[in-house]
């Protein structure tokens, strides 16, 4: 059997630690303003959209792909749900959940018939779909029907995400499209000759990732009260930096745990709320983000090396080889 | 009088993990010898050479050079050092030029104030070519143009290209033609005649007795011994490297035995443009048909082609009367065809997952409880299907690629018989194994065939498929050029007769 050493531990737990040291770092710093209850709702409160966005993207990634339009998505649901919620209210809702869901086909669809790398495809996409909620936002900003308000309430906030994350996991654990999602982002050519449907599972995974963005623009309408072009325009960013601070390897494939999505979007949501509290300048607070960022990712760069570095080299080669 | 020996290395160790790959070896290499380096998989031969060639660091250790201290930090630092390697894997950079593969680490002398001299490269690349007698190659174009083998030869004059004091060349034939291990062989012969060494790994026992002067046989990352070629056998060679004797030969030795009359599989018309011509042929049920051929002679294609990887073929194949799409690889799945490509690394197994799932791969069907799959079934059934062909491993959860190359082969069957396919097309399936894997392998054909499994063996090992078929059957430029039955008189010379 495997032993653990206390350094490998130490390793494999690092994000864990660092979401404490942080939250630690800034109750002290704050005297304890960043601890109340208040603060630690708002900070879930955040932490919510990011979470069901990563979420959504977490599959995608595991399959060794990237969805940069989920940003572009959450707004133009959003603007939908606006829209039709003053005709119908369960029809806005599921109008909003359809738009992500064909957005998500069409991602998938495109990358995986046309063979086109995925991030190119959904850059694409995000910006066809930010020029769309532009034109459509811009006379007047619209207004989500004042009904919708009282579900911003934690008693529903907080078990919708719970069931999302139960249903996700459950899917990433316990399911074949789980399995084959793993396949597929550690070896896609091995996968295909083992029989998977290559394809339709990548055409499931950008629908996933649409739905559950369309899902955040639905969350994002009742927390702000109105559809705006520039909701969720950092989200792609956010949601990448959340799943490889998460632990994720940045091209996906076996190693992918679901703690990812959870644990980097509470610890981005952290840093933001802390950087906030402690009165930075935003134009610091930026700088200070992508400091941190950057240590955590290399404290972890060992056991997540990115795709790229995997490449052939004469050297790791050989000690590819040779590990064996 | 003059410094006889080349190399020397002095107690060299190397560990990976908990793996002690190479542990405590010293070893001579004279000047103008061919030294053949013998062992199983994952005996160290590989381990040790890369740490000669700077591909690798030693733990501990010291090595010379003509009795000059030498510690290569990496490749082109032992290229200048006079030390070059040919790899096992293909081992070109793509997206470049044949002349710029050629050079790579040595580009220094075509800068020109700080400008790379295309000109001279491709110049330089082709009086290289020229020289070992390679046609058909453009130095200008992109290296992913070429076969395989062809990116070998050229790996073969990047390796030659410095005048190296020390040639390596680790388990290259395998990949090469006739034609291409004649261009090796003269290289070998010509570095040594120029008063410098070779050594050669090759699992071909018999090729490394008849190329080499003297062979060092490794065995657990220790050296066992060295012994002049002359005079040795191949099953002397054996021995030393299993530690043991071995018993009779390890083919099968049946002959006359009658396979049933009942064809399982039917193939008519098989055509891919370039690479396929009207193939027909059948399968019979419990048979071992035997594919052979020169590497360039669609016999590969064939196996992709019933599995439904490529994707222009036409024509018929019919499965216990039913056609079957030849365009689907879940089709042919569902029929129960298994594939064993010869790509182990990227086609058959995905080395960055473990052992269980690339077991389970295969068999979701069975393991699904409607849309649920229990954690705990998957390992334990990995667990009872790794056991069937004994995989050297931990647990489940060991990673593919920490396995060797028996190893990872054993995974690969392990996942069609885990899934219960009854039509197996195995294509080199004994490339670059060890001795004792592939005699299990061969052992496991048998058996596969007594419980009324049909085998296709695709090979371009003669041997191997008078060994093992019941029939064979030649392709040559896409056609079917001969048939054979198994016999005992049957040799290699009439099964090449049809291959040229």
């Amino acid at each position: 059997m495997k032993k653990e050493t206390l350094p490998k531990i130490l390793k494999s737990s690092a994000i864990l630690i660092g979401l404490i040291v942080l939250v630690v770092f800034f109750a002290i710093v704050t005297k304890g303003q960043s601890i109340t209850l208040r603060n630690l709702k708002l900070i879930l409160g955040q932490s919510i959209i990011l979470m069901l966005v990563s979420t959504g993207v977490f599959f995608v990634m595991t399959l060794g792909c990237m969805d940069f339009s989920v940003g572009a998505n959450l707004a133009l649901s959003c603007y939908v749900m606006a829209k039709v919620s003053t005709v119908n209210i369960p029809l806005g809702i599921i109008l909003t959940l359809v738009t992500g869901l064909i957005i998500g086909c069409w991602n998938g669809v495109i990358h995986a018939k046309l063979k086109l790398p995925s991030f190119l495809v959904t850059l694409s996409t995000m910006y066809i779909l930010n020029g769309l909620v532009i034109q459509l936002t811009a006379s007047e900003p619209v207004p989500v029907p004042f009904e919708l308000f009282k579900l911003d309430e934690f008693a529903f906030k907080i078990p919708l995400l719970f069931v999302v994350l139960f249903i996700a996991y459950y899917l990433f654990r316990y399911t074949r499209f789980g399995s084959d999602c793993r396949m597929i982002g550690a070896g896609e050519t091995a996968a295909i000759y083992s029989g998977i449907d290559v394809d339709k599972v990548k055409i499931q995974a950008f629908c996933i990732a649409g739905v559950l963005a369309s899902l955040a623009g639905f969350m994002n309408g009742i927390r702000t009260g109105a559809a705006s072009a520039n909701a969720g325009s950092d989200m792609p960013f956010n949601v990448l930096i959340a799943l490889v601070i998460g632990g994720l390897p940045s091209g996906g494939g076996a190693k992918s745990r679901f703690s990812a999505p959870v644990i980097g979007s509470i610890l981005i949501s952290v840093l933001s709320n802390g950087l906030v509290l402690i009165n930075l300048a935003p134009m610091v607070q930026n700088l200070v983000k992508g400091i941190i960022f950057i240590v955590l990712i290399i404290i972890m760069a060992e056991k997540q090396m990115p795709k790229f570095l995997h490449k052939k080299t004469i050297g790791v080669l050989a000690e590819e080889k040779l590990s064996q | 009088m003059e410094e006889q020996v080349m190399v020397h290395l002095q107690d060299l160790h190397k560990t990976f993990g908990s793996t002690k790959a190479v542990d405590g070896v010293s070893l001579d290499i004279d000047k103008g010898e061919i030294r053949g380096l013998v062992g199983e998989n994952g005996s160290g031969k590989s381990t040790l050479m890369c740490m000669v060639a700077g591909l690798l660091k030693p733990d501990s250790g010291s090595m010379t050079v003509e009795g000059q201290p030498y510690a290569p930090q990496h490749q082109a630092h032992a290229n200048d050092k006079g030390v070059s390697m040919i790899v096992q894997e293909v081992n070109t950079l793509a997206g470049m030029t044949v002349a710029e593969n050629i050079f790579v680490g040595h580009e220094q002398k075509f800068i020109n104030h700080g400008l790379r001299d295309l000109k001279a490269m491709f110049v330089e690349a082709k009086e290289y070519l020229e020289e070992m007698q390679i046609s058909g190659i453009n130095v200008k174009s992109d290296i992913d143009a070429y076969t395989l083998e062809q990116r070998k030869l050229i790996e073969l004059v990047r390796a030659a290209h410095i005048k190296p004091k020390l040639l390596i060349i680790d388990e290259t034939t395998t990949v090469l033609s006739q034609k291409g291990r004649a261009e090796l062989y003269k290289l070998i012969h010509k570095t040594k005649d120029s008063g410098n060494s070779v050594v050669f790994i090759s699992h071909d026992l018999r090729e490394v007795l008849d190329l080499c002067d003297s062979v060092t046989v490794m065995r657990d990352g220790q050296l066992v011994d060295t012994v002049s070629a002359r005079g040795m056998s191949e099953n002397d060679l054996k021995s030393l490297m299993v530690g043991r004797d071995l018993v009779g030969s390890y083919y099968r030795e049946d002959y006359g035995m009658l396979t049933s009359s009942e064809v399982v599989l039917e193939v008519r018309n098989l055509n891919c443009p370039g690479k396929l011509n009207d193939v027909s042929f059948e399968l019979y049920r419990g048979e071992i048909l035997g594919f052979g051929g020169l590497s360039e002679s669609g016999m590969h294609n064939l196996g992709k082609a019933l599995f439904g990887v490529e994707y222009n073929t036409t024509g018929s194949v019919t499965l216990e009367g039913e056609t079957i799409n030849i365009h689907s690889i879940k089709e042919a799945i569902k029929s129960g065809i298994g594939y064993v490509p010869k790509d182990r690394e990227h086609e058959a197994l995905i080395n960055n997952a473990d052992i269980l799932d690339n077991i389970c791969i295969t068999c979701m069907d069975q393991l699904q409880k409607g849309v649920y799959l229990s954690p705990i079934k998957k390992k334990n059934f990995a667990r009872e299907q790794a056991r069937r062909l004994n995989i050297k491993m931990n647990d489940v959860d060991q990673f593919v690629y920490t396995l060797s190359g028996g190893n990872k082969q054993k995974v690969t069957l392990t996942k069609w018989l885990a899934r219960g396919a009854n039509i197996f097309v195995l294509d080199s399936p004994t490339r670059g194994i060890d001795v004792m894997t592939k005699a299990m392998i061969y052992d496991l054909l048998t058996c596969m065939k007594n419980d009324g499994c049909s085998i296709i063996v695709i090979s371009e090992e003669l041997l191997e498929l008078i060994g093992v078929s019941d029939r064979i059957l030649i392709l040559k430029n896409g056609n079917i050029s001969g048939e054979f039955v198994r016999s005992k008189d049957l040799s290699e010379e009439d099964l090449v007769s049809c291959m040229i």
